[in-house]
């Protein structure tokens, strides 16, 4: 077969597809685009504002004496924050319910993560991994890579079993955040154990650049 | 003389998202497998394209520069925007992930080819555009378009054919 036949045929059956989805349509209304237009053109005109407010701030705490780093000790049957002495911070994953809670706990601890629960997020290439040698040391516990046990690395997956892993997670790290690199974060998601079909992700953690486009579902495959 | 203004301007891009909203949701639902995802995605490119609109609706093709725009999305807004309107009502969208006639080989091969190659056939074939203004939109010669349309096609065809003897393209 030729292109042109080709194309004729291929074209012919996308278009069938494209026009069987009829009965799709959008449920934004038009108002919600111009909402979310003026909201972010509001946060442009705050993000100036605050950005002078940053710029004396950091001013006035680098004439400061040095301050502590934040404590945080935040312990939910789920999941656990620590801050050590030793600057480390102890995080312990059992499932990632209170997502946003869980966010800003390790924000407060200098670990900046994306945090989401009920849903897989990978970030797309795999090259946009980055290494996470020198700053993450697992505590005697069993993490899993593509189904086998492994070292903490810039992605950990656990894949749903059959019957099911009910034991949870018992993820655990410790991260030195004054070692990660700048402009970098850890994208955490799992979904419950009774939404995961065998051989789909239970929960995965990658460390990856901040700008990394990051897709979320409900159910994904490993690979 | 008329001075065209902003009621002018969202009166215009609101005739516009009338008018394309659900052929850019198909486009894109087609390559992303999930409806609320892909809603996100197209929500995402259309306040993009408001924000940019002066540019936008100059541009040869605008369905085109959304679909790619959500092809290329980033969705936090919307996600989480998404999500406060789940937790206020309690329940998630009632907005199935993926459509029935998304099921076909064809559909899962597209899924399968490399993001360049899938962009020029949402184009050159979906969207109907021609060579060079899916070369323009997409920022590669004609040549390269050409190209990329032939490699998809080999892939498609030959994963169309491993995938469902059923289903071979005759």
């Amino acid at each position: 077969m030729n292109d042109d036949s080709t194309l004729t045929a291929l074209t012919d059956h996308l278009h069938e597809v494209r026009d069987s989805l009829s009965d799709v349509h959008m449920t934004v209304p038009a108002s919600a685009i111009f909402a979310a237009a003026r909201k972010r053109r509001r946060r442009g005109v705050a993000a100036a504002g605050a950005a002078c407010a940053a710029i004396a701030l950091a001013l006035a705490l680098a004439l400061a004496p040095a301050s502590q780093t934040r404590q945080v000790h935040v312990h939910l049957a789920a999941w656990s924050v620590d801050t050590n002495p030793n600057g480390t911070v102890t995080f312990k994953l059992r499932n990632a319910s209170q997502p946003a809670r869980l966010r800003q706990a390790l924000a407060e601890a200098g670990v900046p993560a994306m945090v989401r629960w009920g849903e897989i997020c990978l970030a797309q290439g795999r090259h946009v991994l980055l290494p996470t040698e020198g700053f993450v040391g697992a505590t005697g516990v069993w993490t899993y890579v593509n189904g086998r046990r492994s070292s903490p690395s810039s992605i950990l997956e656990m894949i749903g079993t059959s019957p099911p892993n009910t034991k949870g997670l018992n993820w655990s790290w410790t991260i030195t955040p004054s070692k990660m690199p700048k402009g970098a974060q850890f994208v955490i998601s799992a979904v419950p154990v009774d939404r995961v079909a065998p051989g789909h992700i239970q929960a995965v953690w990658e460390f990856v650049p901040s700008s990394a486009h990051v897709i979320c579902a409900k159910s994904v495959k490993p690979g | 003389m008329r001075v065209w203004g902003v009621e002018e301007d969202q009166q215009e891009f609101a005739e516009f998202y009338a008018a394309a909203r659900d052929d850019c949701l198909r486009v894109v639902l087609i390559s992303v497998d999930d409806w609320p995802l892909a809603e996100d995605l197209v929500a995402e490119a259309f306040t993009r394209a408001w924000k940019a609109w002066r540019k936008v609706r100059q541009h040869p093709a605008p369905r085109a520069w959304v679909v790619r725009t959500a092809l290329n999305g980033h969705v936090s807004w919307w996600r989480r925007h998404r999500r406060e309107q789940a937790l206020a009502s309690r329940e998630e969208p009632a907005v199935p992930a993926a459509h029935p006639s998304l099921d076909s080989s064809l559909v899962t091969a597209l899924r399968r080819l490399p993001v360049r190659q899938r962009e020029v056939i949402a184009l050159r074939l979906l969207l109907d555009l021609d060579t060079a203004t899916t070369g323009l939109l997409l920022g590669m010669p004609s040549g390269t378009v050409a190209s990329h349309l032939h490699r998809g096609l080999n892939a498609l065809r030959r994963d169309v054919a491993s995938l469902d003897d059923q289903e071979r393209i005759p």
